[in-house]
């Protein structure tokens, strides 16, 4: 590699990501124009190799949009608010019952569905049922935002950096179900319980009479607006999430298996004008920025520069595998608690590739994967910047007179994130020393 | 056609010293979709109708929900309305675009559906309120100006 040329790469990268960090400009407009100039000046110096095309992972693309797809239809349907009052039935008007049943609702709809689409569905039904319960909606905010990030951990499909690794590393929906859900639903309860015992006493309701009768004057079954989509949507993710676990025996990539999904959910919509309505939901800017991340991060793959990495992170730990694992996790935590994970997590599946590479004895288990995957789902409970359900649930509450801030959110934010991650090592622990 | 030919010629407006309440009185009594707001000079400074108030007091999140028919009737608009029914009406205005009388009949109905307004105030060149104009005297005006062309053709022949 031309020097000069790897010293370019590095600096847009660089610039990219200190753009990124700032938030001043849109981080899809930030990586697409840092992959453009990166591809330009690759062109200057090797010509037009097309290189880049080889970087992107379409397979994620494709996972990713045909998820979308089927969570579109989902959310039309009305089916989210149907939950969330079958929920709040449940719970028969008792605060407490009601945190711990969204908090755990949510948790495992995120586990399945994007995360920004869970919490944008459910926020709104959370603030309603607090303001009947007058109630302060706070621990039901945050607790929103931690169970899904937590959720999303779970599988394969469950949060942006796991179907990265998934398709970067080639790990299968199993694989995932066998490390990492057992694990998360531990988080998940965990955390849960934490968040009660740190807002114990605003669960009490001011005016406990009538709140049955309120709770009963609810009609779930209204909710549901279109029950054809609804049912369409649902055989479709059941479907869809059979042919994952039975993915890796016939021989077929989730992305494939989703994009069938996502088809033929649309085919089934039969109206043109909601198939026009899903696609459109479909995050495009968020693939875009995905597309741009992975050329970007392609190319200073090129230049050896990740591998460098990869071999400094050996030095430091000392070869120790316990040592690597808790480095990982602890520091893609760190990092993606003030970084978007997606292009941290981006970054570093081809370090990871490399170190593995090296030493394949380093990653029994796959425990170097999980100790990424990990480290950059939960790290975004950590500031109220750290994941993209951080922002939306604090932008809904701001929109509704509740400050989420930097500062209220590190109180119970950084003590769960902490508390999780320090039982998620635990657990990397005895995986690596297994 | 233009503006002057068609709009009315009434002045009820509402003024910034006003409660919200006083101008739910005064759109109702004067069965008004909207009305302008004005400073002490008549000045156009806002816009006030049943859509602007209804809008600030159904709360953010019942908005973004995709129904609201499983709700039981526990008094959310009665609640929020009883927030703001006294305070000042600005707290419920919304900006409006405005039509001048040269202003031709396609602009005047181009703006309303633009910014889904049913009254445009028309004004002068100092922005002091002269009267408004609705969708519906615009068609009218026009459904009487194709009538009167005819009338006149037959009236030649």
């Amino acid at each position: 590699m031309h020097i000069t040329f790897t010293v370019a790469v590095i600096a847009l990268f660089a610039l990219v990501y200190v753009f990124l960090m700032t938030d001043i400009r849109h981080r899809t407009a930030v990586a697409m124009l840092g992959a453009a100039a990166t591809i330009f000046v690759a062109e200057v110096f090797y010509g037009n190799t097309e290189d880049f095309w080889s970087f992107i992972d379409f397979e994620t693309l494709a996972l990713l949009m045909g998820m979308m797809i089927i969570v579109g239809i989902l959310a039309h349907s009305g089916f989210f608010e149907y939950l969330g009052v079958r929920t709040l039935q449940l719970s028969k008007g008792d605060p407490v019952k009601f945190f711990f049943g969204m908090f755990f609702l949510t948790a495992f709809t995120s586990a399945f569905l994007d995360n920004v689409t869970t919490v944008l569905l459910m926020t709104p039904l959370v603030l309603y049922v607090t303001a009947i319960l007058e109630i302060d909606p706070m621990p039901f905010l945050l607790g929103e935002i931690m169970a899904s990030n937590i959720g999303g951990t779970a599988t394969l499909i469950g949060d942006p950096p796991n179907i990265m690794i998934g398709t970067g590393a080639g790990l299968s929906f199993i694989q995932f179900i066998k490390y990492e859900t057992p694990i998360s639903i531990l988080n998940v309860i965990m955390a849960a319980f934490f968040i009660y015992f740190i807002f114990k006493d605003k669960f009490t309701l001011k005016h406990p009479d009538g709140v049955e009768e309120k709770i009963k004057g609810f009609e779930p079954d209204k909710a549901i607006k279109n029950r054809y989509l609804m049912r369409a949507g649902l055989a479709i993710l059941l479907f869809v999430i059979v042919l994952f676990f039975v993915s890796d025996i016939i021989g077929v990539s989730e992305a494939v298996v989703a994009l069938l999904g996502g088809s033929l959910a649309l085919f089934l919509v039969i109206d043109h004008e909601t198939v026009e309505k899903v696609v459109m939901q479909v995050e495009w800017t968020t693939l875009l920025f995905f597309m741009s991340l992975f050329i970007i991060v392609g190319y200073l793959d090129s230049t050896g520069v990740l591998d460098m990495v990869a071999q400094w992170m050996v030095k430091v730990s000392g070869g120790d595998k316990v040592v690597l694992v808790m480095v990982i996790l602890w520091g893609s935590a760190v990092i993606s608690a003030f970084v978007d994970n997606i292009p941290f997590t981006a970054t570093m599946i081809p370090v990871i590739s490399s170190l593995i590479a090296r030493d394949p004895s380093l990653n029994t288990h796959n425990v170097l994967w999980w100790a990424l995957s990990m480290g950059a789902c939960l790290g975004g409970n950590g500031t109220v910047i750290g994941a993209s359900a951080n922002v939306v649930v604090s932008g809904i509450a701001k929109k509704n007179g509740i400050d989420i801030n930097f500062k209220n959110y590190a109180k119970v934010g950084a003590p769960v994130t902490i508390f999780i991650l320090i039982i998620s090592s635990v657990y990397l622990y005895f995986l690596a020393t297994l | 056609m233009l503006v002057k030919d068609i709009y009315i010629r009434d002045l009820t407006a509402i003024t910034d010293d006003m409660t919200v309440r006083e101008a739910i009185e005064i759109l109702y009594t004067h069965r008004l979709p909207g009305v302008p707001l004005v400073d002490e000079d008549f000045r156009v400074i806002g816009y006030v109708s049943g859509s602007s108030i209804s809008d600030v007091i159904i709360p953010d999140y019942v908005k973004r929900l995709v129904s609201t028919s499983y709700f039981p009737d526990i008094g959310i608009l009665a609640k929020e309305l009883a927030s703001i029914m006294d305070s000042p009406v600005s707290e419920v205005k919304k900006w409006t675009p405005v039509v001048e009388e040269e202003d031709t009949d396609l602009t005047a109905l181009k703006l309303m559906l633009e910014h889904h307004r049913n009254v445009l105030p028309v004004v002068d060149e100092e922005n002091r309120l002269r009267g408004v104009i609705t969708k519906e005297a615009i068609l009218s005006a026009i459904v009487h100006m194709i009538d009167n062309e005819k009338n006149q053709e037959e009236e030649e022949k």
